[in-house]
């Protein structure tokens, strides 16, 4: 019962601190798009990000486009921007590969 | 019931054992959603163009300027450092300094002797070339080798064309019988004169191969509407009825103008070819019919009427047919403008008792304000859809402002000479 | 990643290294010829109307012909009883002088759009026409067009300046 409480616990603390770590990158890539002129609705970019335990960024790949290749290499300009990305606090919860998806905004 | 419970709880250990499988690939990739941004301005930094240093600087402030102004781009300052097309950026001292985007050039001899302006656009984060190109020029063309370079840069960095090569038409009141219709760079600058009059000139419209402007004249004390080939100063009258011949507007192909006549009684919307034959009775209905202007697909035509009992918008076929009515909030709407991708409009609407410049959408028939004047008129878009230019009033004076789409962005353009009114967005220079 | 190779004999053309297709549009690179005579404009000024000499009782400060102006209520299209007589004077003159031609012209004040204000001031001159033709003027005699909000008599802001703006004139063959 112990050590089951104890890994619950330790498996709470550890998504609370991936949510942090996600929330992290999230803001970091955020504030370095600039959003092109003359978006049409809320298409969503998505990239697959290759990292350095460092947070380097080594590869930006483009899984699928918005619709809109201004919007794409805004985004993607914005992810090599953030380089080095921020480090989990927990070195056992860093990606060396991310997925990440972009909508200019929130529903 | 029974079957309802279990078929309940089948659905929920399929729902349970999905969800695993998505938790476990989440696990393996972690999966970040994004949403909003932060400042949207792209910093871009301008180097000073190499060269011959007096045509150099032209042609630095002429891209800076455009870039800037254009309210897209935030200038990084490039510093000291000396650098043309030819030299090899350090990515690392412009990440640095904040640029995303880097652009340098210079001036030098074009193989047969002629002045060249040569620049290359960088992406700093990418650590790669975004493009470049060459342009021959002559001294007086320094500007317009400028606008070019701003042109590509701002299509490269924001995916839709620049419109810093395009030319306005506009009329300045230069005194009680002084008008003079200008043609300008979009900048203001580089303003030549098309036609001087004693009397008023207004509605200016540009034919979409960018050659020629057809407007209403009042130098025979009567509104007659002319056809002007800009190179030539050749001049065509394409409508002069007994009564007034007003309102002119091209139908897309060029072929055609959509025209407003009284001299069936009344104000009605006509059509007839840009040589002044084949004049067609487009509207029908006993009110006042006119500001005609041609959706981009040539398939309607938009105008304001007052059939309705107040002034608003209406639409009907461009062969004829029935109206529509497309204009609803409040009791003035005129000068109905669409825009070149055909799904938003921009027309003049008052509110509290002030012209404000308006933009609908039309397909969900949503309208926003965008500005606060009193006496907004003559709206006419960018060719790239992304400005609205306007005559307003500031200070009792007509002036020139050019206000986004959004709203967020709003410039004056800098035109200094006399009362200025009727602006024209030209179309994109190819 | 597609590798794009840049001769160097071609260095004022850059192209560009990228997988997405907009930069690797290397005619985005080729030199471009500035426009020259295109962009060039010629100015032309316009000729003005020549004006002759009418007959005294058109002229005369005396004479009721003399006066040309039919003013309007905001927002009205309609001729008011006071300008009856002057309308009158004009139709009984044009009856009897069937070689004069009249131009009506009617002007709005300044507030709202030039075209719309035009179609507006239209409908004042077709009122002042329409009475002419009930009193015994031909349709060939007369002309109704608008001048909308381009000539103010008054260059003012307010009322009493839109008010002088709201109006019609009569203009005889030697005037326009």
């Amino acid at each position: 019962m112990q050590t089951e409480q104890a890994s619950a616990e330790k498996a709470r603390a550890q998504s609370l601190d991936e949510e942090a770590y996600k929330h992290r990158i999230r803001l970091k890539v955020r504030n370095n798009v600039s959003l092109p002129p003359g978006i049409q609705g809320n298409p969503k970019a998505e990239f697959e990000v290759t990292q350095l335990p460092t947070g380097d960024v080594l590869d930006v790949r483009l899984l699928r486009s918005s619709g809109n290749p201004a919007l794409d290499a805004a985004v993607e300009r914005a992810i090599r921007k953030s380089s080095p990305l921020p480090k989990p606090a927990q070195p056992e919860l860093f990606k060396r590969v991310l997925n990440l998806s972009y909508r200019p905004q929130d529903d | 019931m029974l079957g309802i419970v279990l078929k309940l709880r089948r659905f929920g250990l399929v729902a349970i054992s999905a969800l695993a499988l998505l938790q476990a690939s989440a696990h393996a990739q972690l999966t970040i959603e994004i949403t909003g941004a932060g400042t949207n301005r792209i910093p871009v930094a301008i180097a000073d163009f190499g060269g011959e240093a007096s045509a150099a600087r032209v042609i630095t402030s002429v891209v800076r300027g455009d870039l800037e102004r254009s309210g897209l781009f935030k200038m990084i300052d490039p510093g000291a450092a000396v650098m043309t097309e030819a030299s090899a950026p350090v990515y690392e001292e412009w990440k640095s300094r904040g640029a995303d985007a880097l652009a340098a050039g210079s001036i030098g001899e074009s193989t047969d002797g002629r002045r060249e302006a040569r620049f290359r656009l960088y992406d700093v984060t990418k650590q790669s070339v975004l493009g470049g190109s060459a342009f021959v020029t002559s001294k007086p063309m320094l500007r317009a080798a400028g606008h070019r370079i701003a042109d590509m840069i701002y299509e490269k960095l924001t995916g839709e064309p620049g419109i810093f090569s395009t030319r306005v038409a506009y009329v300045i009141k230069a005194g009680a019988a002084r008008y003079e219709l200008h043609i300008s760079d979009a900048d203001g600058q580089n303003a030549q004169v098309a036609l001087i009059s004693k009397e008023p000139i207004i509605s200016p419209s540009w034919s979409p191969e960018g050659g020629r402007l057809a407007y209403v004249s009042f130098e025979n004390k009567k509104p007659v509407v002319y056809v002007h080939s800009l190179a030539s100063g050749k001049r065509i009258v394409v409508a002069n009825f007994k009564g007034s011949n007003s309102a002119p507007a091209w139908s897309p192909d060029g072929r055609k103008l959509a025209v407003v006549l009284s001299k069936d009684g009344g104000s009605q919307i006509f059509t007839v070819n840009a040589d002044g034959s084949g004049v067609q009775r487009l509207t029908t209905a006993n009110a006042i019919n006119t500001e005609p202007n041609f959706s981009p697909d040539g398939q309607f035509v938009y105008f304001t009427s007052d059939r309705g009992g107040s002034p608003q918008i209406y639409r009907i076929a461009a062969g004829g047919g029935d109206a529509q009515r497309v204009s609803f909030e409040g009791s003035y709407n005129v000068t109905p403008r669409l825009s070149p991708d055909g799904k938003s409009m921009a027309f003049i609407s008052r509110r509290d008792g002030s012209f404000r410049l308006s933009i609908m959408d039309l397909a969900s028939r949503q309208v926003q304000i965008l500005t606060d004047s009193h006496k907004d008129e003559s709206p006419t878009f960018s060719p790239n859809g992304r400005m609205i230019l306007i005559a307003t009033e500031v200070g009792g004076r007509g002036v020139l402002s050019a206000v986004s789409i959004d709203g967020r962005i709003k410039q004056r353009l800098s035109i200094a000479a006399g009362d200025v009114r009727e602006p024209a967005w030209g179309p994109l220079n190819k | 990643m597609k590798q794009l190779l840049i001769p160097a004999a071609l260095a004022l053309v850059m192209a560009a290294c990228s997988s997405t297709p907009e930069s690797s549009d290397a005619a985005a690179g080729a030199p471009v010829e500035s426009r020259g005579g295109g962009s060039s404009v010629t100015t032309v000024t316009t000729g003005g109307v020549e004006t002759g000499r009418l007959p005294a009782v058109l002229t005369d400060p005396k004479s009721i012909l003399s006066r040309r102006s039919v003013y309007f209520d905001y927002d009205s299209y309609e001729v008011k009883a006071e300008y009856k007589d002057l309308v009158t004077a004009h139709a009984k003159f044009l009856t009897e002088n069937r070689q004069f031609k009249v131009l009506i012209q009617g002007n709005t004040d300044e507030r709202g759009s030039r075209e719309y204000n035009l179609a507006l001031g239209q409908k004042r001159a077709d009122a002042i026409r329409k009475m002419l033709a009930l009193l015994g003027a031909r349709e060939e005699q007369l002309e109704s067009v608008s001048l909308g909000e381009e000539k103010p008599k008054n260059e003012g802001h307010g009322e009493a300046a839109w008010a002088e703006n709201r109006r019609g004139d009569m203009l005889y063959n030697g005037e326009f």
